[in-house]
């Protein structure tokens, strides 16, 4: 009898251990994609306003100050300076609107050719054919390969970058619009907008491409995400947003030559870029769990 | 089996067409004369001349390609427009060791690191160990490679002083000690992003394939929870994780210029950004070149395998 | 009472769900006699599956469910050992078969693989025995040519081949119980008249007791000796096939009955269907819980529970068995 009662206890208590478990695991997902929300909106918030925050604490991005070289944070310069006396700080923010810019405009406009494509893909067999194969094709070459070939090919700046990093996002995107699409075209109510009369092109833009919108939506996010890295590679390995523009990884690039002298010039630059991809993860994540219940975990 | 083979085999002609195309491409479309950006500003308009000449690129883009193509296909890069007299072939031979030994240990790392972990999570789903190791992958895929590298270098070579920041030693001439001293940072650094998500992936898949029908069958036999696992279920998820396995092979050797540049390892990474630097578009279109064909020959590596341990596609 | 090998009482399974503990069995009670069919018959979302993955305890009782009351297999309660000493039950005294072959059966290990397995694990056959053991069932289920079969994967047999397999891997231990889970809905017509057969077959041959589940009452009147009726996760009328079929005393049976079509019957009469629909397991009704569906209940229906009662022979879960015996046609 006791041992039941003590077998009993046992459940209950494993019982009890286990769904306090489970409202954890609720708990921190949901919590961890508001998470990404607010560190993206952060990030974006300072990218907006770094002028206004730089010219308030009284640092310049660009100057430099040979006396104020390798300068550890302080109350002047919060994260330190650079080997040319120049503000870590300001730097780090001016940084964070090369990486906004890069990432919105890639993912912004990889979104819409990628969709274009996709979309016109199914009205042609043809068509169908020669683009999808070039994806194969593009795909075939890892991603931050072919950027490095377009970035050598097309020189090193701002515009390059957004142009190189699109033309890498668009398979993707393509891809994905196509397979949506043709499913949302296997259903009834596009062969009824047929019967109806409408124009291709009215059907694609009006009626199919609204329905196949939300994976487009969560593909952008990780399109930015995936951006911001890509940029930061590219600008580190020399081949990106030239200098002195502070770019994060164009500032990670200097600072590998004196992670001795001051790891401040690594670490901070360093910190930014994690964490803003971490954001547009876990925002992503979120999203995608949000729109599309059957594919999160 | 062997039929099969032949198949994959006969499917990969296409592919490679197109991705040689692809390859071509991307260096003959972009706006402005490849020669003049080659030279530099002071190039004279006879060397222009002079050098379109060498090139052959006054003749029709398809002209073009099909002679490139052609030279490819013999194991001809070309030659090199800013070391004067290298091939590229040779110049991608010197430089390839550093960068598949690299690539080989990141993944083994990756391997050893990301399977049992993601076996584990799938194990003991819901517990604090599986909510702590999905929190450090997500972690794991946001962090870029030579973040991931410049912190361990400032952890381990900085601050504790345990191991060398740069260099490279030769397994083969240096010995295999000094070139695990110098080549566990860049390996680690290169590998970790995609530990992190060939974690996700394994426990993904082992999760789904503990919740079929055959594994409900095989416990309803009473085979012991151990066996379940590494027989009937590991066997099934193995073909995700293959295929993980190959593109973070690939993406490893793609990803080496980040982490070889880091650490100052002469590898392809190393010629490939020397390459952007010099204008040298022969070597960086034969390097892309190959490490597409590569990608394409381990993709057909990844679909016999996959002929071995599915029977269903062997047999189709 | 030796004469039982299967004594469930009082079974309860509950799930742990984001909303709280689901019900899916409440207070299952069944026997099975050595050598007996029994049938267990109700609409999907009843719960029959659920009794038989929760006397295997196949749910994963970490995460996922909460078993109560208990499981005699022959003077063993199954819900009060360890959990490891399952592995042992299973698959050699009690042993299951389910709906789909086709995703039962592993799709990467061959035929041989699968029946051999369970032979070396409980009963520690050399590979070479278990394999000459494996060739035996085949031939015993009725596969043709077996010596080639067993060499082959699931994909590469037909439906019904796959069947016989499962039903070679569950019997190939001689379990004392065998839960047939569905086993030929998936099949063709002819093809399920000859699994049932078969299944009929071993059950005398071997003596073994069958739970046979199904949501179809002509294959139960074909091959059970008794029946057991399940609504909501309760069992509600237990009888033998003949009786249950000639008079069923709850509501409910009498409408399942009602239900199918006769061929001798009247054409003109629309085949009857019982108003309502199956309620969600967070919507259960408070009292008897087929009331709300049944034409015969009054308040006090509603207000308590019914106890599964002797009634004419029969174990019945109504207030009103009685009075409900002599089928009374409900006012349409």
């Amino acid at each position: 009898m006791s041992e039941q009662k003590m077998e009993l206890t046992r459940i209950r208590k494993t019982l009890m251990r286990e769904q306090r478990q489970i409202n954890i695991r609720k708990f921190v997902r949901s919590r961890l994609s508001v998470v990404g929300l607010a560190i993206v909106l952060l990030i974006a918030l300072l990218a907006l306003f770094a002028p206004v925050i730089s010219s308030a604490m009284n640092v310049d991005p660009y100057k430099a100050t040979v006396r104020d070289r390798f300068q550890p944070p302080s109350a002047a310069h919060p994260f330190g300076t650079d080997n040319l006396g120049r503000d870590i700080f300001s730097r780090v923010l001016f940084g964070a609107r090369i990486s906004m810019i890069v990432g919105l405009s890639v993912g912004l406009v990889s979104a819409l050719l990628g969709t274009a494509l996709g979309l016109y893909a199914t009205t042609n067999r043809y068509l169908d054919n020669i683009l999808m194969r070039l994806c194969d094709g593009l795909k075939a070459i890892p991603n931050i390969l072919l950027a490095i070939a377009l970035m050598a090919v097309l020189g090193a700046n701002m515009q390059n970058v957004i142009i190189s990093l699109t033309i890498v996002a668009i398979p993707g995107v393509a891809r994905l619009a196509r397979s949506n699409a043709l499913l949302i075209r296997e259903q009834t109510y596009i062969e009824a907008m047929r019967c109806l009369g409408a124009g291709k092109h009215r059907i694609l833009w009006r009626h199919i491409a609204p329905n196949i919108l939300s994976p487009i939506i969560v593909q952008m996010t990780f399109s930015f995400a995936s951006a911001i890295i890509s940029e930061a590679s590219l600008s580190f390995l020399g081949a990106g947003i030239p200098q002195p523009e502070p770019s994060w990884g164009g500032m990670l690039n200097e600072a590998r030559s004196y992670l001795f002298k001051g790891w401040w010039m690594a670490v901070y630059p360093a910190v930014f870029t994690g964490v803003s991809v971490l954001g547009f993860n876990l925002f992503g994540d979120g999203l995608r769990d949000l729109m599309d219940p059957v594919s999160g975990k | 089996m062997g039929k099969y083979v032949i198949k994959r085999l006969a499917a990969l002609i296409p592919t490679i067409f197109i991705v040689s195309v692809v390859v071509f491409l991307i260096v003959h479309l972009t706006p402005g004369d490849p020669a003049a950006m080659m030279l530099g500003e002071d190039a004279t308009p006879a060397d222009i001349a002079a050098l379109h000449n060498r090139l052959g690129l006054d003749d029709p883009l398809i002209v073009q390609y099909v002679r490139w193509a052609g030279k490819c296909l013999t194991g001809d890069l070309g030659y090199s427009t800013a070391v004067a007299g290298q091939s590229v072939s040779g110049m991608i031979a010197s430089h390839f060791l550093p960068t598949i030994l690299l690539a080989v240990y990141s993944q083994l790392i990756t391997v050893f690191l990301a399977l049992p972990l993601g076996m584990i999570a799938a194990r003991k789903r819901g517990s604090l160990t599986d909510s702590a190791l999905s929190v450090f992958s997500m972690a794991g895929i946001s962090l870029p490679s030579f973040m991931m590298g410049m912190g361990m270098v400032l952890l381990f070579a900085v601050s504790f002083r345990l191991m060398p920041a740069t260099g490279y030693k030769n397994p083969f001439t240096d010995g295999i000690g000094p070139f695990f001293r110098y080549m566990t940072l860049p390996a680690v650094s290169l590998g970790f992003i995609h530990a992190a998500y060939m974690m996700r992936m394994t426990k993904a898949s082992l999760l789904e394939v503990l919740s079929s029908d055959y594994i409900k069958m095989a416990r309803a036999k009473g085979v012991k929870e151990r066996k379940i696992v590494f027989k009937h279920a590991f066997r099934n998820s193995l073909l995700t994780v293959i295929t993980v396995i190959g593109q973070g092979f690939i993406s490893a050797l793609a990803g080496a210029a980040v982490v070889e540049r880091l650490f100052g390892i002469p590898g392809m990474g190393s010629l490939m950004v020397d390459s952007i630097d010099k204008r040298d578009y022969q070597v960086i279109q034969g390097i892309t070149l190959m490490i597409a064909m590569l990608n394409v020959l381990i993709n057909l590596l990844i679909d016999v395998i996959y002929g071995f341990a599915d029977p269903r596609i062997r047999l189709k | 009472m030796d004469e039982y090998v299967l004594r469930v009482e009082n079974l309860v399974t509950e799930f742990k769900t984001d909303r709280g503990p689901l019900k899916a069995i409440d207070g299952v009670t069944l026997q099975v006699k050595r050598g007996e069919m029994l049938g267990l018959v109700g609409e999907s979302g009843c719960g029959k599956s659920v009794t038989s993955m929760s006397v295997m305890r196949l749910y994963d009782e970490k995460t996922t469910v909460r078993y109560e009351g208990s499981v005699w297999l022959g003077d063993t309660d199954l819900m009060s050992i360890p959990y490891k000493k399952m592995q042992d039950i299973r698959g050699r005294e009690i042993a299951m078969i389910f709906q789909d072959a086709l995703s039962s059966l592993n799709p990467v290990l061959r035929v041989s693989d699968q029946i051999m397995e369970p032979l070396i694990t409980h009963q520690h056959l050399k590979r070479e025995d278990a394999y000459r053991k494996a060739v035996e069932m085949l031939r015993l289920v009725g596969i043709p040519s077996p010596e080639t079969r067993v060499d082959q994967y699931p994909h590469e047999l037909s439906g019904g081949m796959r069947q016989r397999v499962m039903i070679a891997i569950a019997l190939c231990c001689r379990p004392r119980l065998l839960i047939a889970d569905e086993p030929t809905t998936a099949l063709d017509v002819t093809i399920q008249a000859q699994i049932l057969d078969l299944i009929l077959d071993l059950n005398r041959q071997m003596h073994m007791g069958v739970i046979l589940i199904t949501h179809d009452l002509a294959v139960v009147a074909q091959v059970c000796q008794r029946v057991a009726v399940m609504y909501l996760g309760q069992i509600v009328e237990e009888a033998e096939v003949a009786e249950l079929f000639n008079h069923p005393l709850h509501p409910y049976t009498q409408g399942l009955m009602d239900s199918i079509p006769k061929l001798d019957g009247d054409s003109r009469h629309r085949l009857h269907m019982i108003r309502g629909t199956v309620p969600l397991l967070n919507q259960i009704p408070r009292g008897c819980r087929f009331a709300p569906r049944c034409p015969y209940a009054d308040a006090a229906c509603s207000a308590a529970m019914p106890e599964l009662t002797q009634a004419g022979g029969h174990l019945v879960r109504c207030r009103k068995a009685g009075f409900t015996d002599k089928k009374v046609t409900p006012d349409e």
